[in-house]
């Protein structure tokens, strides 16, 4: 295991592998729990993402800190408007970029990248925007979303529980509260193996 | 029968079934497109694979057939089923781009001139996806023999399954990166590949073939509705 610390700006082999892999370990890991999840039509809507954010954040707090400079965030918000595009429409796409570009713009500054409460803001961003996605289908994208033939049942549910405040605040707090959860859990981890074995500095 | 296309093909497939997949919303044309796409396996050699896909496609058009548009109670509602089959189409289209050679994906990507800081991190996703699987197989097989999985203590679990998990996938990238390091993949020259990377005749027939379905598509979706 290397235990160099990354120097320099210039993204490198190394570092391109560790986004690539880490962001296939995420994806597959998110289409199970959302498979596995996904026929609770409530948890779906108001919790998924806030599941998300807790099992998913030690994987990226582990691949932001391996890199440890400026893109991982904004790399892994693009793959994820690609996913996003091709599994619920090319009118996603310009959400999650739009997510990928503050979550990045949040690391602006030297070390970011090694600091776990700047890596912290990034992936709250990053699950709110996913979080919100299905309520930016009904507040924003209405018409595209319609236009894909979703079932009536369906937007239905969304409507209702995406247009009423209490939903809306409910599933967004939990979403940041699990995000900040999986952060901290992410960064005893890091500690008691990663530093410990060099594998992070 | 096993007939390659271009990267840019299989691309041009997966956009283009991106758009209907995003627009049809008679049942009966996202039944018939299961079947095309599933010859447009067929010919690639992806044989196997299709029947899985149709297997499951099958079990989820029966149970909407069954719900009649209302879900199957509350453990499976229409949104589950209805999204379920449209991912499952998207992940029929992409198959021939995730069964790539990494090789012949840095080639493509080259070739296109894509940015480094998205082809590089595309090309080792695409490497490392059939095995991610593996991955995990291996780590949970070690925490079941060693009794150490429980509902009980969820954070030790948590911490026993992705620690290996993260350790695991670490070195693979350092592999992986040292591997495509040695072959030169950093050099600033230009590259060759291999595998003939052109656009042939018989991509030209599938992208027009790609093409006309996906217009015929679009006007009996207009008709239907």
């Amino acid at each position: 295991m290397g235990n160099e610390k990354s120097t320099g700006n210039k993204y490198t082999v190394k570092d391109a592998a560790v986004i690539g892999i880490f962001c296939a370990v995420m994806f597959v890991v998110f289409m199970v729990y959302s498979t596995l999840t996904g026929a609770s039509l409530f948890y779906s809507m108001i919790f998924n993402a806030a599941g998300a954010a807790l099992i998913l954040a030690p994987f990226y707090v582990y691949m932001c800190m391996k890199v440890g400079k400026h893109g991982p965030a904004l790399v892994y918000n693009i793959m994820w408007a690609i996913v996003a595009g091709l599994m619920m429409g090319p009118f996603m796409i310009p959400w999650f970029l739009g997510g990928g570009i503050i979550a990045e713009l949040s690391m602006c500054g030297k070390n970011a990248y090694h600091d776990i409460k700047r890596v912290s803001i990034s992936w709250v961003i990053t699950a709110l925007v996913r979080a919100a996605h299905g309520m930016s289908e009904i507040w924003f994208f209405r018409d595209a979303f319609l236009a894909t033939g979703v079932s009536e049942q369906q937007v239905q549910v969304q409507t209702q529980y995406y247009t009423d405040p209490k939903y809306v605040i409910l599933s967004l707090v939990v979403t940041a509260i699990l995000a900040v959860l999986g952060c901290m859990i992410s960064n005893k981890l890091i500690v008691k193996h990663f530093r410990k074995s060099g594998a992070i500095k | 029968m096993n007939i390659k296309f271009d990267f840019r093909t299989k691309l041009l497939v997966i956009v283009l079934t991106m758009s209907l997949v995003a627009v049809l919303t008679s049942d009966i044309l996202i039944y018939t497109l299961l079947g095309v796409l599933s010859v447009y396996l067929i010919i690639q050699g992806f044989g196997r694979q299709t029947i899985k896909y149709l297997i499951v496609c099958g079990v989820f058009i029966v149970l909407r057939l069954i719900s009649g548009g209302q879900g199957i109670t509350i453990l499976m509602p229409e949104m589950f089923l209805f999204m379920v089959l449209r991912i499952l189409m998207m992940v029929m289209a992409a198959q021939p781009v995730i069964g790539m050679p990494p090789g012949e994906v840095v080639a493509v990507f080259k070739k296109i001139h894509a940015p480094d800081g998205i082809a590089l991190p595309v090309t080792f996703m695409l490497r490392f996806f059939p095995t991610v699987r593996s991955e995990f197989s291996d780590v949970f097989a070690s925490l079941r023999l060693r009794k150490l999985l429980s509902w009980k203590h969820p954070l030790d679990a948590m911490e026993y399954i992705v620690t290996p998990v993260i350790f695991r996938s670490s070195r693979i990238a350092e592999e992986l990166a040292a591997s495509a390091e040695s072959r030169g993949i950093s050099n600033p020259g230009k590259h060759t590949c291999r595998r003939k990377i052109e656009f042939q005749k018989r991509d030209w027939i599938m992208c027009v073939i790609a093409v006309c379905v996906t217009v015929l598509y679009f006007v009996l979706e207009r008709t239907v509705a």
